[in-house]
């Protein structure tokens, strides 16, 4: 070995789209030997793409890849891993019913099989026993059922099946992406997986992707920071501090004209619409709060901080904190069939997950608008009549713009933004006088998130009070008269937003971590 | 030596693949005609075929017998049809019509319970037992394929035990006129309460609240349920239907042979889940419809009437059934769906 390091992997210009849109693009990205990377960024940057791009899950759409000075292009997950090169999912790759060791060595039995195919179980043993010895994991038995570890052991099997893999495959320097590891892992888990990986450097290289910025700090050696799928800056050693990645992460110029912040109420002593007291539960902690009528209260955090629970409660949608009190127009929402009674209570939800929760996509733009106001668009009780949900559908059609061939065409083939004006329109068909909203720009394009902004507006102006949920930092700070932060679980930050004095990015996100 | 090394693909396989893509598209664009002609231009052709064979297929007596053929898998595959939009399956119909007919063949035999008794009697039994399917799916939580594989079974047990083990004889000139007479010219009794049944069943499923709750619940469960649809009473409705149905069935079945045999209504289960695929409605539900089970139930009776006028052996037939039935399916099946299915 020379002075000079050579980068075990490279990645040049890695570019990758989706249905025509650019995900990530002219991704430049190195590995060292005994090095731990990461990848920073908001969500959407672009990291697990990248990450996957490293496995052979998704090809790169151009840019080259070399791994161990060699042209790498894998074509799928096993190609990587026989060139050296493991993931550790988010949602764990290993199957619980089978045995730890039966785990490990998943698709690769028929090299302990002797001649007539009989499986050579007790060295399939023998060889993982010796490897969670290396690894310090005696505590794991090979012979258990894999299902009856907890996350993180079993988060601990995976990292050692890279290296009997790499082992394997006569792969002396493996490289491990861990997409996520600590989402879900209590804080003492997360100590011991960050020892462990600290131990296992001197055989391995790690690229890390984590939502808490704290731990890129404490692991990494270097850090590459994404935004909007673009390579924006590079630190490492002494640089890297949460507030430099931060620096880099956020800050990108808003236009007040995008999201109409000149038409953003002033609302003096409007009455309350929504109250919430001491609401605790499922990883939320004492949250209070109100909404009046005409207001947009936006709530920013990072991801698991607690503020999709906060939305789940309001609307009924289980599991959901269930201490506390929650009050529409002044009458608490009972806590058995909560969501129906919000419903009726004139609440209307837009949830984060638009395929499952929102929208029916095997059935017609009409029947999605009418599917919480059936008795509005009947004629003859308990029977729809199939003229007035046309109008019904044509009236919101376009009133919000929606772009489709028609009240009778399926969702399921309308855009991301037009499927989410239809879940808002089966809500204005309501006319909801609370409207709560988690994440309802995720994947739209950008004219149609104006169009939503707008009617947004227009709600605001009839009194409607909106309780906005979002991770993205602009339309926060963009949308809403009052703002609040949550970390952990709890309300860390209160600010007023009005048009006139919006806060910055910066200031929001050094209460968010 | 260039770095870009995602050079483009062979045209060849290029051009294979993008014609394959376009196949996929036109079926994608036209699919909802595809699934609905399909079926009904198998079902003519099959029609065509049998006239060509025996010119007697389409005499006003062979037609007349085809509908009183038919009518039993029709209002069976009716009620199943409600059951399978939602993605749910109903695998207790045919043990459901085997214990009707037996209790009714009792109930007469035994205990001299007259004609409108012995329809409420079947059409109460019926729903009972979709009472229990909804219990176990609904409080239980059990699968609908794995709970009401055990009522099938339990079911059975039963019709067997009350039957004793034989057959069961009796006399009612009444149930016979309801299964074999006729009111409206010489069109039979059957076959105009089955149908009436069906569009009645249609309507509902097409136009009513409950039916388009079943729609959204076969199509998305999670948005139905935040869309403030009440999932558990509407689940349990359509098992309720499906086996009040088979209770109608299994007393219309008794009543053309005044026998109650054990088995009588097992083989209904297969040919309603074969005909509501045929039709067009697709096994994880969502989409298709109650009105198209007819398509399928008709090609499913056009083909056993058909091949015996055309004097095929018993044992070819039930093969050529098998062949129709995977051919239909393969024109039908919205295979957009199919994750859901494995």
């Amino acid at each position: 070995m020379s002075g000079v390091p050579t980068p075990i992997y490279t990645m040049r210009n890695g570019s990758k789209r989706f249905n025509g849109i650019s995900v990530v693009e002219g991704i430049d990205l190195d590995v060292f030997p005994n090095e731990i990377v990461g990848i920073a960024g908001e969500n959407g940057a672009g990291k697990s793409t990248t990450l996957k791009m490293i496995a052979g899950i998704h090809t790169p759409d151009a840019g080259s890849m070399r791994l161990c000075g060699k042209s790498f292009r894998p074509t799928s997950y096993t190609k990587a891993v026989e060139a050296g090169i493991s993931m550790v999912f988010q949602e764990q790759a290993l199957i619980p019913s089978l045995t730890v060791y039966e785990n490990i060595f998943l698709s690769l039995e028929a090299n302990f099989a002797n001649p007539i195919g009989i499986v050579d179980r007790r060295a399939m043993m023998a060889v993982s026993e010796r490897h969670f010895k290396d690894l310090g994991l005696d505590f794991i038995d090979p012979c258990r059922r894999t299902g009856d570890y907890a996350f993180h052991d079993r988060q601990m099997i995976e990292i050692a099946k890279a290296f009997v893999l790499a082992e394997y495959f006569h792969i002396d320097h493996p490289i491990i992406l861990l997409d996520e590891p600590t989402a879900a892992i209590g804080e003492r888990e997360i100590r011991i997986l960050f020892d462990s990986i600290r131990r296992y450097r001197r055989r391995a290289s790690f690229v890390l992707i984590t939502h808490r910025l704290a731990e890129y700090v404490e692991l990494c050696d270097r850090i590459y920071v994404f935004k909007d799928g673009r390579n924006v800056g590079e630190f490492a050693g002494e640089q890297i501090s949460e507030q430099s990645l931060h620096r880099v992460m956020v800050g990108r110029t808003r236009d007040d004209e995008y999201f109409m912040e000149k038409r953003q109420l002033k609302l003096v002593g409007a009455p309350i619409a929504i109250s919430v007291k001491g609401l605790s539960g499922h990883n939320v902690q004492n949250v209070s709060f109100e909404v009046r009528k005409g207001e947009i209260l936006g709530i920013g955090g990072l991801v698991g901080c607690g503020k999709e629970a906060v939305a789940k409660a309001i609307v009924g949608f289980e599991p959901f904190p269930s201490n506390g009190t929650i009050e529409v127009g002044g009458e608490a929402l009972p806590l058995r069939g909560r969501g129906k009674a919000a419903i009726v209570r004139g609440m209307g939800f837009v949830p984060k997950e638009r395929k499952t929760e929102g929208i029916v996509p095997y059935m017609s733009v009409q029947a999605n608008m009418s599917l919480a106001s059936l008795p509005l668009v009947s004629r003859l009780s308990g029977f729809i009549s199939g003229s007035r949900e046309r109008i019904l559908a044509e009236k919101y059609i376009n009133r919000l713009r929606v772009r489709c061939k028609g009240p009778t065409q399926l969702c399921q083939f309308l855009s991301g933004g037009n499927q989410q004006k239809v879940v808002i329109a089966k809500w204005l068909a309501r006319k909801v006088q609370v409207l709560v909203l988690d994440n309802p720009t995720r994947g739209v394009d950008v004219g149609a998130k104006q169009e939503i902004y707008g009617v947004l507006r227009d709600l605001a102006e009839e009194g409607v009070a909106i309780l906005l949920v979002t991770d993205d930092l602009p339309e926060l700070i963009g949308m809403s008269n009052r703002i609040l932060v949550m970390r952990e679980g709890e309300i860390q930050f209160v600010c007023n937003a009005p048009a006139e004095n919006k806060p910055t990015e910066q200031e929001l996100v050094q209460h968010m971590v | 030596m260039s770095n870009t090394w995602y050079e483009p693909q062979t045209t060849g396989s290029r051009s294979g693949v993008e014609v394959k893509v376009q196949i996929a598209q036109f079926y994608n664009r036209h699919r909802p005609i595809i699934n609905a002609i399909g079926p009904f231009l198998l079902l003519m052709a099959m029609v065509a075929v049998f006239a060509l064979i025996n010119p007697r297929f389409l005499s006003w007596i062979n037609l007349f017998n085809l509908m009183r053929q038919s009518s039993i898998l029709l209002i069976v595959s009716t009620g199943i049809t409600f059951v399978i939009l939602m993605g749910a399956l109903d695998l207790s119909v045919g043990a459901i019509v085997t214990l009707v007919a037996i209790s009714s063949a009792v109930l007469i035999r035994d205990f001299d319970v007259g004609a409108v008794g012995i329809a409420v009697a079947a059409a109460g039994i019926g729903a009972l037992c979709g009472l229990a399917n909804a219990a176990l799916v609904l409080r239980l939580r059990l699968p609908s394929f794995v709970a009401t594989l055990g009522t099938m079974t339990i079911l059975g047990g039963v019709s067997t035990w009350i039957s004793g083990g034989g057959n069961v004889f009796f006399q009612s000139p009444n149930l016979t006129w309801i299964a074999s007479g006729s009111v409206i010219g010489r069109i039979p009794n059957s076959g105009v309460l089955a149908l009436l049944i069906f569009v009645v069943a249609s309507f509902v499923g097409a136009r009513s609240h409950f039916g388009r709750a079943l729609f959204a619940i076969g199509g998305g469960g999670l948005t139905a349920r935040l869309s403030g649809i009440d999932v558990l009473r509407t689940k349990a409705v359509a098992f309720v239907v499906s086996g009040m149905l088979c209770g109608v069935a299994g007393l219309l079945l008794v009543a053309r042979t005044s026998t109650g045999t054990s088995r009588i209504g097992d083989d209904l289960l297969l040919q309603a889940i074969a005909a509501v695929v045929m039709g067009g409605t697709a096994l994880s539900g969502g989409s298709g419809g109650v009105h198209r089970t007819l398509t399928g139930v008709l090609v499913i009776a056009v083909l056993q009437n058909g091949l015996n006028i055309a004097g095929v052996h018993t044992y070819l037939q039930i093969m050529v059934t098998g062949f129709i039935v995977v051919l239909s399916v393969t024109i039908t099946l919205d295979r957009s769906r199919l994750a859901f299915i494995k």
